[in-house]
């Protein structure tokens, strides 16, 4: 081992960055999950029901009646809403402690009197000692933040004691008349929390009036963690996907360190060393070694892992819901699990070559040539075995099927079964290019693609594991590119209009709706054509609650139909039914035709579903409201947003102006948006919920170059002999040298080439079976042209950093020394 | 007279330290504080204090009073079933200022941050020897909890006491966890006013005062059930109102509070306050009232009271069950509670049940009552 220093800290380096990236990643899911679920008991804690609304909010005087005429003392009413302080998602949840108290939930001890200061304010708010000191805000400080675009000023009055065992992060509370105050949303509730018995449940519901909904609170956390459940199967593959490449760069060097000492394991067998000792002392080498390197990596990956923890909940923040819990959990299943794949897998890598020196015959296991012969005889094998793979990974994939775990196995066996094509279509690429360049050729030249070939057992699976890694990287930039680009697509086509105006005008009973004066005062603006009504609110479904919007009538739709019917729109817009997006009917299996109940005003009525639309705004899915069915079923709720339609010839800028000065005249919230910027925000967001991946791609190329580097290094130094007859025959160094660099970047090459077609392959599969399994989108597949010379750039670089090394040893080595060695 | 409230405010400002917003561990509220959390406290700044007789104003002052921090409706009564059975009840409404209502804050909401309301019912199966109790809190708006007084009404969810016509007799309707009292009470005999016409001082300390009075004697009747069981019942009930701001001097820790009504039609109500030091406090009072409703003030010389018999709770506090009164009109009273352990396991931990007085000479029960004893 001391002998092939450079191999021995080659095989530690790559086994305690695999070991680290199966830990990082294992760890960073564990917290994830972890999080979602603490959250979801956070927010629904020993609850067993809730009472909701069929419209937007409670109106707050069920409550005193809930608690009036029935006596329910076990029920907390809430109020929540989304807000962002310095572009971080926090939940700011409004309680009455006192109820919350009756319904004796678990408590987080806060410091002496925190309540009671918290009640002398109007702005003050509570959050974890940890979220406070990420946004740098001490007790006492006033902050900003964003309550859908308006600017609150929030106060922290204290902070819940960092002593406790869960960090409470992402969550804000405040009372509940802080919150209707901040939230400008005098008379409403969001939810009702109950803790009731089976008895007191059924006679609720009976007395609830139709508007309102009692719904168990343990169904609603499955529906919950249903729709985490896609977040989490993809982590896991990205999980998985880590212990692979981990696994496959162990093995890979391990293998490598192996084969290299095949000359001096049959020197031992000469010697008389027997079979069982050789394994016994090749085993607890390459043990020593993986458990040492294991235990680095262990520590990396916890290292890497806060980071990638971070990155991780803020998806979650962003896509989902604000977790209230962020912590990190440390858990010694992930530990446990980089330890195995580290020993395991550097254990089969070494046993397997180990093994088959042990049943050779000394002499020939000093023979290099044996091994390459055996394999160029495995290789047709390897091919067959390949192509059948990739055959049958891609047409289960295109059979019918929700299953995402399946989905990622069909994706895996198209990598795999393509890691076992390549040496032969290495072999083919190396030939054809000595035919084809065969007048151009140097003598170095042929003979670096000759090598290429005769050493297939060490070129093929370092191109193997460079180009499914490349392909990797490729297949996942090409769908997020398809995916930018679908996204673009639906916000073009559904921001029609050119101006969005939201006001919110409070009255004495809570919000009016948008002030009748304002839209006829806009419709009279010079260089307005048309001005519609938005209404959005959330509906209650068999599904859950939904987001629901309605634009009033006469306004261009809001999103394109999928597969249309002739009629469709003109049905929609006479209010015989309804349009649901793309998601929704993906994932509940409804089309055309079908029936969906919604909870409305006056109880649960089924609606016929007239269309299906494109949206990526939600995962879980979107219903679009026409007016009729609006005002005939949801009478209480009013237009949140205008949406104005300038004239072809109007600029813009001017417009704008005019309607600031118009909107200052009214009281409330107002913001002003153009469609540009809602189009701006919305990509910022998709590329930072996509952030996550740039740092994986980053991973993943790290490793294939280790890889690389180690079948660069396995094969050049073992020409050192060849190397110095050819340099005894009169070759200078820098022939040599130019001849190695040459290989290397051929290897490259035919990586990067060969990672193209499993690219497109793996990104058509991510986008037509991971997405669509996990979200219910479909988009159109689109190649950005930059990620081919990307990708040729990253696999020659790789090549050429992977050939330093060996050039600088090569001059280093006398050609006396290298020809003694044999 | 109960100063449970005072106790509570304390304890709510414990309570309110444990906020509920999840945590894996439970973290539950302390149920005992120290007597020297109990009653040290400092009067909130924006209250008003007693510190001058007034005239009361009726039903004006049946109603709420919130320029003071705490005030409660009181009522407590032994009952007994057409078959003989023996039951006690105590219904009690407190109000906690949080903050004096000049000071609350402009908020765009219903959700009124000023005021706190809790409420205890309990009832005492003497026969079965058990005691039951229940516990509510709230806050006040947007209208869970509150109080009216023209015509009274006094409500937490929906327990409540109400005057049924504008008038009495006034209905009370509760439902505990395993009992429920649905009674009607109008006084037998007139108002007392306690203290000084109405004006009771808990110490030298100005302002250390409450506005106190009580219906002695309420005929009741109506109907009550335990688990599975109804009863018609009727009996005599007991009123206290009382408000004040500020909480008791340092040196006291405590009190004991007899409310007795005899059977030849006369009552006796009598506080004693304890010091720290063991010592019965000089402003300790009562008040004598004879069958017609003349009432005498008693003070702390003219009557000897003495523990006798002790029952320890399951934490480990000594309460006498047992007491031995002597006074200066030469009565030998036994008063006993028939059931030992009336102990109101509440957010506030106290102890409160019916008692027995036995006649020491005759060993004759001359009469029935509510005993309260605190600061244990």
């Amino acid at each position: 081992m001391m002998r092939h220093r450079w191999q021995t800290s080659l095989s530690f380096l790559a086994i305690a960055l695999g070991v680290a990236i199966v830990v990082a990643v294992d760890l960073a899911n564990q917290s994830a999950s972890k999080a979602f679920k603490l959250s979801l008991q956070n927010i629904t804690g020993s609850i067993t029901h809730r009472v909701v609304s069929n419209t937007q909010h409670i109106d707050e005087r069920l409550f005193v009646r809930l608690r009036r005429e029935l006596g329910i003392a076990s029920s907390a009413p809430k109020i929540q809403a989304k807000i962002k302080i310095q572009q971080e998602s926090f939940t700011l949840l409004g309680i009455d402690a006192v109820s919350e108290f009756s319904i004796q939930r678990q408590t987080v001890a806060l410091e002496k009197n925190a309540l009671l200061r918290l009640l002398q304010t109007t702005n003050g708010v509570i959050m974890s000692g940890h979220a406070a000191t990420r946004l740098g805000l001490k007790t006492g400080q006033s902050f900003s933040a964003n309550y859908q675009r308006s600017p609150l000023t929030l106060n922290l009055s204290s902070t819940i004691n960092p002593q406790t065992s869960v960090r409470s992060d992402n969550l804000i509370v405040t009372d509940i008349a802080i919150a209707q105050h901040l939230l400008d949303r005098r008379g409403e509730l969001d939810h009702i929390d109950l803790k009731l018995s089976d008895l007191q449940a059924r006679e609720l519901a009976d007395w609830l009036p139709p508007a309102y909904r009692l719904i168990d609170a343990q169904a609603r956390n499955t529906g919950l963690l249903a729709m985490s459940k896609a977040f989490h199967t993809n982590l896991t593959a990205m999980s998985l996907l880590a212990l692979l490449i981990g696994g496959l760069l162990i093995y890979n060097t391990m293998t490598f360190s192996a084969l290299q000492r095949q000359s001096v394991i049959g020197t031992y067998r000469a010697l008389g060393v027997t079979r069982r000792e050789l394994i016994t002392l090749l085993l607890s080498e390459a043990m020593v070694l993986a458990l040492f390197a294991s235990l680095v990596g262990i520590l990396l990956g916890y290292a890497l892992s806060q980071y990638l923890v971070q990155l991780v909940l803020r998806t979650i923040n962003d896509l989902y819901f604000s977790l209230s819990v962020s912590q990190f959990m440390l858990s010694p299943l992930s530990l446990l699990k980089g330890l195995l794949v580290g020993l395991l897998t550097s254990g089969v890598a070494t046993l397997l070559p180990a093994l088959h020196a042990s049943r050779t015959p000394p002499i020939t296991l000093q023979r290099r040539s044996n091994t390459e012969t055996l394999w160029q005889q495995r290789y047709r094998w390897l091919a067959v075995v390949g192509t059948l793979t990739v055959a049958t990974g891609y047409s289960s994939s295109l059979l019918p099927g929700r299953s995402l775990v399946g989905g990622f196995i069909f994706i895996a066996m198209i990598a795999l079964g393509f890691c076992l094509l390549v040496p032969s279509c290495l072999r083919q690429c190396c030939r054809l290019l000595a035919w084809g360049l065969a007048p151009l050729l140097t003598v170095q030249g042929r003979l670096a693609i000759r090598d290429i070939a005769a050493g297939i057992s060490r070129t093929g699976v370092a191109v193997a594991a460079l180009s499914v890694a490349m392909a990797t990287v490729l297949g996942v930039s090409i769908m997020i590119s398809s995916f930018r680009y679908s996204v673009e697509q639906w916000l073009e086509q559904s921001l029609r209009g050119d101006l969005y105006i939201s006001v919110q005008n409070t009255s004495e009973n809570g919000r009016d709706g948008i002030p009748e004066s304002l839209i006829a005062q806009l419709g009279k603006l010079e260089g307005i054509d048309q001005v519609a009504e938005l209404s959005s609110f959330r509906c209650e479904t068999d599904f859950g609650r939904l987001r629901t919007v309605s634009l009033s009538a006469g306004a261009a739709a809001l999103a394109t139909l999928i597969d249309p019917l002739p009629d469709s729109q003109e049905r929609y817009a006479q209010g015989e039914g309804i349009f649901v997006s793309e998601p929704l009917a993906y994932h509940q299996q409804l089309s055309v035709g079908d029936q969906i109940t919604l909870y409305t005003e006056n109880g649960s009525v089924p609606f016929a579903i007239l269309g299906i639309f494109r949206d990526y705004s939600s995962s879980r899915g979107v219903i679009s409201l026409p007016p009729a069915i609006l005002e005939n079923h949801w009478p209480s709720i009013k237009p949140k947003a205008l949406i104005a339609y300038l004239k072809p010839e109007a600029d813009q800028q001017p417009i704008i102006q005019k309607l600031r000065a118009l909107l200052k005249t009214y009281s409330g919230h107002h913001q002003l948006v153009s469609n540009t910027e809602i189009r701006n925000t919305s990509l910022a967001i998709f590329d930072q919920t996509f952030a996550i991946t740039h740092v994986l791609r980053f991973l993943v190329f790290i490793v294939a170059f280790i890889g690389l580097i180690s079948a660069l290094l396995a094969l050049q130094l073992e020409k050192a002999r060849q190397h110095a007859v050819l340099r005894a025959t009169g070759m200078s160094l820098g022939q040599l040298g130019r001849s190695i660099v040459f290989q290397s970047s051929l290897l490259g090459l035919f990586a990067a080439l060969m990672a193209m077609p499993l690219g497109w392959l793996l990104s058509d599969r991510l986008i037509h079976v991971i997405n669509r399994r996990a979200f219910g989108w479909s988009m159109e597949q689109q190649i950005p042209l930059e990620v081919i010379p990307q990708t040729l750039f990253l696999a020659l670089l790789a090549a050429l950093l992977a050939c330093i090394y060996p050039v600088i040893k090569l001059r280093q080595q006398t050609i006396a020394t290298s020809l003694r060695e044999e | 007279m109960s100063t449970v409230f005072s106790i509570f405010l304390r304890q709510y400002l414990l309570l309110t330290t444990l906020f509920v917003v999840g945590c894996e561990h439970n973290t539950s509220p302390p149920k005992t504080l120290s007597v020297a959390e109990l009653l040290g406290g400092t009067p909130a700044a924006g209250f008003q204090t007693a510190n001058e007789i007034i005239p009361f104003q009726f039903p004006r002052d049946h109603g709420p009073h919130p320029e003071f921090r705490n005030e409660w409706w009181y009522i407590t009564g032994n009952l007994h079933s057409a078959e003989g059975r023996q039951f006690g009840y105590q219904v009690t409404f407190f109000r906690i200022g949080l903050m004096p209502p000049t000071q609350a804050l402009a908020l765009n909401s219903n959700w009124n941050q000023h005021t706190l309301w809790m409420a205890h019912i309990a009832l005492t199966d003497v026969d079965e020897r058990q005691h039951y109790a229940t516990e509510k809190l709230s806050r006040g708006d947007p209208g869970m909890a509150g109080a009216i007084g023209s015509p009274l009404q006094v409500w937490l969810d929906d327990w409540q006491l109400v005057s049924s016509e504008g008038d009495f007799p006034w209905r009370i309707s509760v439902n505990g966890e395993d009992f429920g009292l649905q009674l009607f009470v109008e006084p037998v005999k007139p108002m007392v006013l306690q203290g000084e016409q109405g004006l009771s001082r808990k110490s030298a300390t100005p302002g250390n005062a409450s506005y106190y009075y009580s219906y002695p004697r309420m005929r009741s009747h109506g109907t009550l059930h335990v688990k599975d069981r109804q009863y018609s019942v009727s009996g005599l009930s007991w009123f206290d109102r009382e408000w004040s701001t500020s909480a008791l001097d340092d040196k006291q820790i405590g009190w004991d509070w007899f409310s007795l009504q005899l059977h030849d039609g006369s009552e006796l109500m009598y506080y004693q306050i304890r010091n720290r030091d063991g010592s019965t406090h000089k402003n300790s009072q009562g008040k004598w009232i004879n069958p017609q409703g003349k009432s005498t003030t008693i003070s702390a010389s003219d009557i000897q009271l003495k523990p006798q018999t002790v029952w320890q709770s399951a934490d480990g506090r000594d309460y006498p069950t047992q007491w031995t009164l002597v006074d200066k009109r030469g009565h030998h009273w036994a008063i006993i509670a028939p059931v030992n352990d009336q102990l109101m396991n509440t957010t506030v931990q106290y102890w409160e049940g019916t008692v027995d007085v036995v006649d020491q000479e005759t060993h004759q029960i001359i009469g029935r009552g509510y005993l309260e004893m605190t600061g244990y």
